[in-house]
């Protein structure tokens, strides 16, 4: 039987471990003194050449709004206020009994 | 007749779901079944009784099942559910069927199991069951050397704990550093010195390939990628996995963690369902990502929220902001979201505020240097994650900055905060504020402020 999640658990945890690598290994650049390296991917050409450059070469905002549309990011939650400078407002109280 | 709610799962978000429930209906029927003989201790205490600075397993108790049954919980001790059936509104257990109105469902993680020949030999540790790490405690008493497998926060305080009670401990992870997935390279370099300094041999960069059979079963040695590692035990640290089958074979969604989806009221895609704990996908506060394996205070959090939506109310919980801190060695570290590896494996953008200050005065004895480290938005320079490390008052500086990050927080804000100036207590600046003022005499030298 398959794992509970299926084939976009599978897609996730093979994007994260090959998106954590490449950014282990970008890291050592910027903190040389880092022990030593990441360990090599395993991923195949196809990872490694197409899918982790275009990833990076697109900007943060632009990722946002397609994961958003692709129903990658969370629903039926509220996205935290975080407007700089605005001041935190407590939540509206309830009316009684509702 | 009166509503009865089961809580299948006997951990923090079980235990907290199930008292909430009860105190806020208390004419509600309470069931908890779990299939382990404890409840209300503190897991997360076990490697620090291993290496002796808690004195017994008994301190991590932090109740009784006694006073649960006094306070009116229906307590099915060593009880495992085994199938639920959404369409009969009943759990089986034990081959009985017992009935539900609602359910909550905590049923917790299981450890990722290496993927290699011999794991399954006798001598592989798990760390999870009280019982079980009593056993094992004793067994520590007959050995000399230890393989800690696995880099991850239980890893390192497994390793720094086993190094403390003077055994031979070598720590093995295919990545380059300690805590590699969350941590930065600069700020896990002096968890690597402190763990050293306990006597652990650092491994990292090294492949697990097999458990050696040393006769009759049993492991006797590791063979990594970087030869092969003599031992008498092994302790298995690796990931957290969502314990979700019971779940999804009763048809509850699952998302790309593994996690049970639920909604800001902790409610599964089923009426009357819901969940929490390390079983559930949460979203992240920046991106909104699901994301899964927090803490045991989230897990709390969430049962609470669960188990007073289950009674009757209507609360909710937050994306988290994940502050995170553990102690590696001797030496204490921690953050709050991303760091600068995690936010470059993302691809989100940032810039960087760094300081170094002192917890007290200078002068006071107990000083020590913490080192601030926060990542803010370019442009608008909101605060997206820091990582903090030193000695006292590291947890209260992660605490503080992922609540004012969920605030909408700046690097601004932080330069000019005001802060407790007590000689014994604080020092005159603040760390934090430090880093935030370096940050933005940066900025503005780069023209970036």
């Amino acid at each position: 039987m398959s794992a509970p999640g299926g084939f976009r658990r599978t897609m996730r945890a093979t994007m994260e471990r090959q998106l954590t690598l490449a950014a282990m290994e970008r890291m050592r650049r910027v903190y040389p003194d880092a022990p030593t390296r990441a360990p090599a991917t395993r991923a195949g050409a196809v990872w490694t050449r197409v899918i982790l450059p275009a990833y990076e070469r697109i900007p943060w905002d632009v990722k946002q709004k397609a994961m958003r549309s692709a129903g990658m990011t969370a629903r039926g939650w509220t996205p935290p206020r975080r407007e700089p400078g605005q001041p935190w407002t407590p939540p509206t109280p309830k009316e009684p009994g509702a | 007749m009166s509503e009865r709610l089961v809580v299948i799962g006997g951990g923090g978000a079980g235990i907290a779901a199930a008292t909430i429930a009860k105190r806020v209906n208390p004419d509600m029927q309470v069931t908890l079944f779990t299939e382990f003989e404890d409840v209300a201790y503190s897991p997360c205490g076990i490697p620090f009784v291993h290496g002796r600075e808690i004195e017994n397993f008994e301190s991590l108790f932090l109740s009784t099942v006694d006073r649960y049954v006094a306070d009116g919980l229906d307590m099915r001790m060593e009880t495992v559910v085994t199938d639920i059936d959404l369409d009969r509104r009943t759990i089986t257990a034990r081959n009985q069927h017992e009935g539900f109105d609602k359910l909550v469902i905590c049923t917790g993680f299981i450890w990722e199991k290496p993927d290699v020949p011999g794991a399954n030999l006798d001598g592989l540790h798990y760390v999870k069951n009280i019982r079980k790490a009593m056993e094992f405690d004793k067994i520590l008493d007959t050995v000399k050397t230890v393989v800690v497998v696995g880099a991850t926060p239980l890893g390192v305080e497994m390793a720094g704990n086993l190094g403390r009670r003077g055994l031979e401990v070598h720590f093995v992870d295919e990545g380059p550093w300690a805590l590699h997935e969350v941590l930065d390279p600069d700020v896990a370099q002096p968890v690597h010195e402190s763990l050293e300094s306990h006597g652990v041999t650092l491994r990292f960069g090294t492949r697990v390939e097999a458990f050696v059979d040393g006769g009759g079963g049993r492991v006797r040695a590791v063979q990594t990628s970087d030869g092969e590692i003599p031992c008498d035990l092994v302790v298995v640290c690796l990931h957290k996995l969502p314990n979700n089958q019971l779940a999804a074979q009763a048809g509850i969604a699952i998302g790309s963690t593994g996690g049970i989806v639920v909604d800001e009221g902790m409610r599964t895609n089923k009426e009357g369902v819901w969940a929490a704990g390390d079983v559930v996908e949460v979203p992240h506060g920046l991106t909104l990502i699901p994301i899964r394996g927090l803490t045991g205070s989230h897990a709390y959090a969430q049962g609470r929220t669960a188990g007073a939506n289950a009674g009757g109310d209507d609360r909710t919980y937050d994306p988290v902001w994940v502050p995170w801190g553990l102690v590696g060695g001797d030496y204490t570290i921690g953050g709050f979201s991303l760091g600068e590896t995690l936010a470059t494996a993302v691809g989100v953008p940032y810039v960087l505020a760094k300081g170094v200050g002192v917890s007290r005065a200078r002068y006071f004895p107990g000083a020590t240097r913490t080192h601030v480290k926060i990542l803010a938005e370019p442009g608008t320079l909101k605060l997206i994650g820091a990582q903090v490390h030193g000695g006292e008052g590291v947890k209260e500086r992660c605490d503080f900055l992922a609540f004012v990050a969920k605030r909408g927080a700046t690097l601004e804000d932080l330069a000019w905060m005001e802060n407790i100036y007590s000689p014994p207590i604080g020092a005159l600046f603040e760390p934090i504020a430090i880093a935030a003022q370096n940050g933005l005499a940066e900025l503005k030298k780069a023209g970036q402020a």
